[in-house]
């Protein structure tokens, strides 16, 4: 690899403000080290994870060199991201909750409902905490839209409208199709119908990544009010607690429909109880649960150091 | 120990950034000249990615401080804060051993 080249595959890790400092120095020393040879495996393993940990630094995801602001609304980003990963994954599980009162025996009903019950309940928490999120973040989005060209802000919130509306309208038209077809044709008989599915979950994922990298833009450059952090940070426990039920609740559900009727992850094949699909949503969720527990941690680290609110003294 | 604004401390003497003091406390160095001390040393091959992240934090911490760049490779020096820094950690480190050295029965210098 040419030197040029070297360097520019080292420099993407970094961010520009930190490439600006120590770039030259750091291109000088790997002259000095390596010179025209290449770079070994572990010393670009290194850059890669030194520059990556730089930015989360300067983001405010991790360390506690980042202003408390960056760090609140990074750990309510977090919990965002994480939110998104749960909606992918609960559309899985949300498919494979349909028609479970059918195969399992009445005695073992009430504990798998209630798993169930407590599921929908995790995500419509999930759901409230993520609307509240929005009505505070309203104000300071409004302010930040006014202040900018209306080009600047019609680019900016593209690619959260957009994708919203994709994912609707073809959602509206799976539905709609889905209505005129039995419940066989809808779970394979149709090949048509099979392959449109699979093509709107994919559009249906990568709708909900496009928009949650708008929302991160949009969250990155608005200016919240202090009391407006202050709010922020209990929501996003509230959603952390909500995917800590749904995931609980899916753990409950999937454990008890083993035990009690096997056949239902795979009729014909008892034993098939580790459906592939379900076995990746609960893994999303996982992952999703421990994004989302350590950004309510720096969430409300961050916001246990701002300012106290003026005490409100009576006449 | 030392605790800066909760970053990470200096604990193991492997860890970078107690090196990087170690051998900036003999005199200013420059990356190249850094890494090649540290490996005489300590016996440890700091990897650029890996010094250039720990100077980093160090000179956000104020335990380093930058020179006058010479030909695009600038030394750095360590700062008072540094020094203490360092002299605190190494001070812990000589408690342990003397405790270590004493409950084995082992006499200095006799490996």
């Amino acid at each position: 690899m040419s030197r040029p080249g070297r360097d520019r595959r080292v420099r993407r890790w970094y961010c520009a403000a930190w490439w600006a400092r120590y770039g030259d120095e750091l291109v000088a020393l790997l002259d000095d080290t390596y010179a025209d040879g290449p770079l070994p495996w572990r010393a670009r393993w290194a850059l890669a994870r030194e520059g990556t940990l730089d930015r989360m630094r300067r983001g405010g995801l991790v360390g506690s060199g980042a202003p408390r602001e960056l760090r609140l609304r990074a750990g309510a980003l977090s919990v965002l991201v994480a939110g998104a990963l749960y909606v992918a994954a609960g559309c899985v599980v949300a498919k494979f909750f349909d028609n479970w009162e059918v195969a399992t025996p009445a005695s073992a009903r009430p504990l798998i409902g209630a798993a169930v019950v407590g599921a929908q309940a995790g995500a419509g928490l999930g759901a409230l905490a993520g609307l509240g999120a929005a009505l505070v973040s309203l104000r300071a989005t409004v302010a930040c839209l006014r202040a900018m060209a209306p080009r600047e802000a019609r680019r900016l919130l593209a690619p959260v409208a957009a994708p919203a509306v994709v994912a609707l309208a073809t959602s509206g038209a799976v539905v709609g199709l889905a209505h005129h077809l039995s419940a066989a044709q809808r779970n394979g008989a149709d090949v048509a119908y099979t392959w449109v599915f699979a093509l709107w979950c994919v559009g249906l994922a990568a709708s909900l990544a496009v928009g949650v990298v708008g929302v991160v833009r949009v969250v990155l450059r608005v200016q919240y009010r202090e009391g407006e952090l202050r709010l922020l940070a209990p929501l996003c426990a509230v959603a952390a607690t909500a995917m800590v039920v749904v995931l609980g609740s899916t753990v409950v559900w999937w454990a008890q429909m083993a035990r009690h009727a096997r056949g239902f992850f795979a009729p014909g094949a008892p034993s098939a109880v580790l459906a592939p699909p379900l076995v990746a949503a609960t893994v999303v969720m996982v992952a999703g649960a421990a994004l989302a527990l350590r950004g309510v941690v720096r969430a409300l680290g961050a916001r246990r150091e701002l300012p106290c609110p003026p005490a409100t003294t009576s006449p | 120990m030392t605790r800066d604004q909760g970053s990470t401390p200096l604990r193991r003497p492997n860890d970078p950034s107690l090196l990087i003091l170690t051998s900036l406390a003999g005199g200013a160095k420059h990356g190249y000249a850094l890494s090649k001390d540290i490996e005489d040393f300590a016996g440890v091959t700091l990897s650029p990615g890996t010094l250039y992240g720990a100077i980093t934090r160090l000179e956000e911490r104020g335990l380093i401080a930058p020179e006058a760049e010479v030909e695009r490779r600038r030394p750095y020096r360590i700062t008072a804060a540094g020094s203490a820094a360092l002299a605190e950690v190494v001070a812990d480190m000589s408690r342990l051993a003397s405790v270590g050295t004493q409950r084995l029965g082992l006499a200095w210098g006799v490996a």
